[in-house]
């Protein structure tokens, strides 16, 4: 089944059920079907059809998730990008992906690297110089659905490419944790941010309906609780960061107000104990549900904790693996780990990734024959996990340098490749503080040549914020005059974990008065 | 409340929320992003600052956290706006 069928299968149904809700629009399912065949038409007037890429510029709203599932339809693949994206980032994607078409909102037809185009609706519609596939046969299962565009390690972001077969296997899956045809699903996160995607296959493909919450409201917890609440929301999904705000004010009536809300879904990131447990005792009514998965696979498992959610080694469960999916784990000799052991952690069936976008190397490196019986293909995640008596996995951190901010995945050797990029640094390692719950970056530098340490921040924050989304640039700039390191003389990266959450860690930068500002 | 009433406050606020000496100041169209004075984790905080001093919900649906990059673009989006009857009162 095509991922975009899958998506519209409930619009034959029921075609007067809502869809999509976004502020004060109300898309029903039959209007979903429309606009999808208007998009679809004019990407095919276009000349797009089967193995082309459309790139994707926009705020999630209802058109948005029109051209989602229109690509899909006509076998070109999705790519969803940030509509705050730097120039250089969004050039860097379109050269490497190829891509035949640009679609933006209409407030970006101007944007750099946008070439011009047609409206259609409220987007614009472009053409590229690249060439179109010219296939226009029927797309099947093994097609690219969409790509995932992230952090990688080499400096270049990488595509993860993602096939129809596979994501609707995922979504699938994660039906089991019950999503009736009443509910109202909340989603928050950005379109290119992939924890949307499973909120659109979620709400849709349940036949439920997708409530679209403007992203700037986790930054506003009561504005937050308002909208879930006028929009009967009853199933909200996020990273916990959404709910850190609330837990933050402490005022347990705000959850109260959510008079809908039966279920609160996180994934991507850790939500700690204390905190999940906190909104289980303001709400021992709701349920709370953890989902755990890569992008590489959307998802491979999820837990919907008791209240008082249980913990092992203090941490929270993410359950057991989806049906027709295996997660094993193998510590450094290849076996797999017993109880309480730590281990790499391995997921194989058939919702897993097709292989990041012309990158055959590292494909190789994360699609590997099972090392049990080295046939097949399993994907080795990097995360270490630790399981218990009854199975279940519990998370305990990354082998690489991998970490997420927002949710938002970053690679730490991404950064310091564009700061090592600046001929006044020698070197550059990025860390996550050793003792904050929140991924607040900060990248320590090795400096050559006497270019004075503040004007160099300057460039340097300069030439992080046009290569990379913002989230990936660190706070904290610090100057050192050498790292430290291990015996084996590899640099010391737990050391400057702690050296960064320390409180003498200098405020940031500072620039120099500008007398018609002054605080009177 | 005035351009410059509603940025000597969020200087003030900044300054004292990221520890930066007395004195400190930037200008109306520097990115305080990129001067590491604030990131996305600090908005909510920021938010609920602004919402108090101008005794209003900010109106954040059709916003995007480019607002908050500069003095300037604050203050059109929650001061300059509101005289169009953009902010919610």
């Amino acid at each position: 089944m095509l991922l975009s069928d899958f998506l519209l299968q409930h619009g034959r149904t029921a075609p007067e059920r809502d869809a999509l809700v976004h502020d004060g629009v109300r898309w029903d399912h039959a209007r979903l079907a429309a606009e999808v065949a208007r998009y679809r038409t004019a990407l095919a007037e276009l000349g797009l059809g089967r193995g082309d890429r459309v790139v994707s510029r926009m705020e999630a709203d209802p058109d948005a998730i029109a051209l989602l599932i229109a690509t899909m339809a006509l076998g070109a693949a999705y790519v969803p990008v940030a509509p705050e994206l730097p120039p250089a980032r969004f050039e860097a994607i379109l050269a490497r992906l190829e891509p035949a078409a640009v679609v933006v909102s209409s407030d970006l037809r101007d944007a750099p690297g946008v070439p011009p185009g047609t409206q259609v609706g409220p987007l614009v519609v472009a053409r590229t110089a690249h060439p179109v596939s010219g296939d226009t046969t029927a797309p099947g299962p093994e097609d690219a659905a969409y790509i995932i565009m992230t952090s990688g390690s080499t400096g270049q972001p990488k595509g993860i490419v993602m096939t129809h077969g596979a994501a609707v296997n995922t979504l699938r899956g994660f039906s089991e944790l019950g999503v009736p045809s009443s509910a109202r699903v909340g989603t928050i996160s950005p379109l290119h941010f992939d924890f949307a995607m499973f909120d659109v296959g979620m709400a849709l493909g349940n036949g439920a309906t997708l409530v679209q919450v403007p992203r700037m409201l986790a930054y506003q917890p009561r504005g937050l609780v308002e909208y879930l609440d006028e929009h009967r929301v009853t199933q909200m999904h996020s990273v916990p960061s959404v709910w850190r705000p609330l837990l933050t004010e402490g005022d347990a009536s705000l959850l109260g107000g959510l008079r809908h809300l039966d279920t609160i879904l996180y994934a991507a990131e850790s939500f700690p104990a204390k905190d999940v447990h906190t909104l289980q005792g303001w709400r021992p009514d709701l349920r709370i549900v953890q989902c755990f998965g890569h992008s590489e696979s959307i998802g491979c498992c999820f837990k919907t904790f008791a209240n008082p959610a249980a913990t092992f080694k203090g941490r929270l469960s993410l359950g057991v693996a989806l049906r027709g999916t295996e997660m094993f784990a193998l510590d450094e000799a290849g076996r797999e780990i017993g109880v309480g052991e730590e281990g790499e952690l391995y997921v194989r069936g058939p919702h897993l990734f097709r292989g990041y976008w012309r990158d055959e190397a590292q494909t190789r490196q994360r699609l590997v024959p099972d090392p049990r019986t080295g046939e097949g293909a399993v994907f080795r995640s990097g995360d270490v996990v630790t399981r218990d008596e009854q199975g279940e996995f519990y998370f305990i951190g990354r082998l690489d340098h991998q970490v997420k901010v927002g949710g938002n995945r970053v690679e730490l050797s991404e950064i310091e490749h564009v700061v090592e990029g600046d001929p006044d640094v020698a070197a550059a390692v990025a860390v996550v503080p050793a003792d904050e719950a929140r991924a607040t970056l900060t990248c320590f530098v090795v400096v050559r040549g006497s270019k004075p340490w503040n004007e160099l921040m300057v460039r340097l924050r300069s030439r992080m914020s046009a290569a990379m989304p913002r989230y990936m640039v660190p706070r904290h700039l610090r100057r050192l005059e050498s790292f430290p390191v291990l015996s084996n003389g590899k640099v010391d990266r737990l050391r400057l974990a702690q050296m960064a959450a320390e409180p003498e860690a200098p405020a940031p930068l500072r620039t120099p008065r500008n007398p018609s500002l002054e605080v009177p | 409340m005035t351009r410059e009433e509603f940025q000597a406050n969020i200087i003030q606020y900044l300054a004292t929320q990221a520890s930066l000496p007395e004195g400190w100041s930037c200008g109306p169209k520097e990115n305080l992003f990129d001067l590491g004075v604030l990131e996305s984790f600090d908005l909510p905080r920021l938010v609920a600052h602004i919402e108090r001093m101008l005794d209003r919900r900010a109106d954040l649906k059709s916003r995007r956290s480019e607002v908050f990059f500069t003095l300037d673009t604050m203050y059109e989006a929650f001061v300059g706006a509101s005289k169009e009857g953009s902010c919610a009162p």
